[in-house]
């Protein structure tokens, strides 16, 4: 499962920061904010999401 | 009346930090090692307040923004997306560190690399690592306090350098690690209720977030797009960036000492997830603080630009809470980062199996310190691209840190060597006695590649075995 997390955030990371997304012409969006903006603000709570989730499924043993 | 509600303000922060260095000397009882890690443990609400109020400090409220008004939107992937991100280095690095300090008695990175590489090498490299390039980190704090402040009082920016730097070193000599968590926790409420307070009170001077976007696009359009007005914002800036902020928490000590100073493993995923969500909150407003400041305050220099979008355009309460928060948030970082040098260069100093002893390395620090200040006047870069510099430095050594957790075999000196190279070809491009570009490829992505290349190469060779948990 851990996995899975791990190769989802690693994905979205990767077209956030790729040069085709960076590069292409910006299209205006919510609120009149530019696409670039938009997508890379609601990609954070996303990866809230999934930390929060990854969080869950992690058993640490009694020390 | 913003005199009147900064000094009750600064008196009543001034008592609190008294309060606070009391209660934390008490309870450290004169044992350095307690000093030095607040050992015995802290909750995790109060360490995750700290971690988040040490990151997120003068460079939030001052730098952010400004490099938003200059750069675009493409600021947000910058430091956004990547200090969410964050939170999963916080979890993943903070486990394997956390546990490694637990099975082998442990407190400190220094301590952690002298055990794991069984040579003297590697804490070396790492001391001067965080030696040479926590200095641009704490200079960004003096830098831009002290600018706010010339400002805002008329007074020379070397006068309120010399006071701001005088109080950190002070406070971070007096109470030791808890005092300064105490502090902290403080100084990241103030930071986040200021920050929303002056992002609300720029949207309303459009009429609203559409209208703010809108205005931006008529008047500024480049800043709506990547690379931005200058071009700073490239798809490889963007990268490195990146890369040297989330390598943030396991190699910038201030940080680690909070990581260390949980009660157990238990309590990292709780801090990795609350990082991550402070990020998110405190750094939102500084897109509109920006973004609108290139519009309202578009030929201000940027001392001036903080001193009216945070202090004079706002209500007196806004502003006196933005002024003593910016003090508070200078402090906190850099009193965290001087007390964490000095703290690894004295665990460097104790050999293996001896009680730390304090205070061996007063004139070290003041060496920090000195260079932190002469830094923050001669260095003519903005207080971000300051910050990132530090950043990217302390990352370079990142690989040879994660290898020494997470590896089950004794690594060899190769990683420590590599580091090492990558750490003076880096200070020579900051210097500029090297090009920071080599056949097109920025060097930071050069030397990032490198020695991560060579960690990972190390981690998967099979080597003799070593024991990964040395008592």
């Amino acid at each position: 499962m851990k996995i899975i997390y791990a190769a989802i955030v690693v994905s979205l990371i990767a077209i956030i920061y790729s040069p085709t997304f960076l590069l292409q012409p910006d299209i205006p969006s919510l609120l009149s904010a530019p696409r670039l903006l938009v997508v890379s603000v609601v990609l954070c709570p996303v990866l809230i999401a999934i930390l929060y989730m990854l969080k869950r499924s992690i058993t640490l043993k009694d020390e | 009346m913003l005199s009147l509600f900064v000094i009750t303000l600064g008196l009543a922060y001034a008592i609190f930090l008294g309060v606070a260095a009391n209660r934390a000397r008490k309870i450290n009882a004169g044992d350095a090692t307690e000093k030095a890690f607040a050992k015995s443990g802290m909750p995790t609400w109060l360490l995750w307040l700290s971690f988040s109020a040490t990151l997120f400090s003068t460079f939030t409220l001052l730098g952010v923004p400004n490099f938003f008004r200059t750069h675009g939107v493409a600021t947000w992937l910058f430091i956004g997306v990547t200090d969410v991100a964050m939170g999963f280095v916080v979890l993943w690095f903070g486990l394997h560190f956390r546990r490694f300090l637990r099975t082998n008695k442990l407190h400190s990175l220094t301590q952690v690399l002298r055990v794991r590489y069984r040579t003297n090498l590697a804490y070396l490299v790492y001391i001067a690592g965080i030696f040479i390039f926590l200095a641009p980190y704490v200079a960004i704090q003096i830098k831009g306090v002290s600018g706010l402040f010339s400002v805002l009082s008329g007074l020379d920016t070397w006068l309120w350098s010399v006071i701001v730097l005088a109080t950190i070193v002070v406070y971070s000599w007096v109470g030791g690690m808890r005092a300064i968590v105490y502090s902290d926790v403080v100084q990241g409420l103030i930071l986040i209720i200021v920050i929303w307070l002056v992002g609300f009170a720029v949207i309303n001077e459009f009429g609203g977030l559409t209208a703010l976007f809108d205005t931006v696009r008529a008047e500024k359009p480049e800043l709506l797009t990547a690379p931005g007005p200058v071009g700073l914002m490239s798809w490889q800036y963007i990268l490195a960036s990146f890369i040297a902020i989330l390598w943030m928490p396991a190699t910038q000590p201030q940080l680690l000492t909070r990581l260390a100073a949980t009660k157990s493993e238990r309590e990292i995923p709780l801090m990795a997830l609350g990082i991550s969500c402070f990020a998110f909150v405190i750094l939102l407003p500084t897109i509109v603080i920006g973004l609108g400041g290139a519009i309202l305050y578009a030929g201000l220099t940027p001392n001036e630009f903080f001193a009216t979008a945070l202090v004079s355009d706002r209500a007196p309460l806004i502003g006196a809470l933005a002024i003593v928060g910016l003090l508070a948030a200078a402090m906190s970082t850099a009193d965290s980062q001087l007390h964490s040098l000095s703290t690894e260069i004295d665990v460097a100093l104790t050999p293996p199996g001896k009680s730390l002893k304090a205070k061996r390395t007063s004139l070290l620090v003041a060496v920090f310190a000195v260079l932190s200040f002469a830094v923050s006047f001669l260095e003519a870069r903005e207080i971000v691209s300051l910050a990132r510099v530090s950043f990217a430095g302390t990352a370079i050594i990142g690989p040879m840190i994660i290898l020494s957790v997470s590896s089950v075999r004794v690594p060899s000196i190769i990683c420590p060597l590599i580091s090492l190279a990558a750490l003076c070809i880096f200070l020579l491009s900051v210097l500029t006695v090297i090009p920071n570009q080599f056949g097109g490829v920025r060097l930071d992505l050069i030397l990032f590649a490198t020695t991560g290349a060579a960690a990972l190469i190390e981690w998967g060779l099979k080597r003799e075995p070593g024991k990964a948990a040395v008592s």
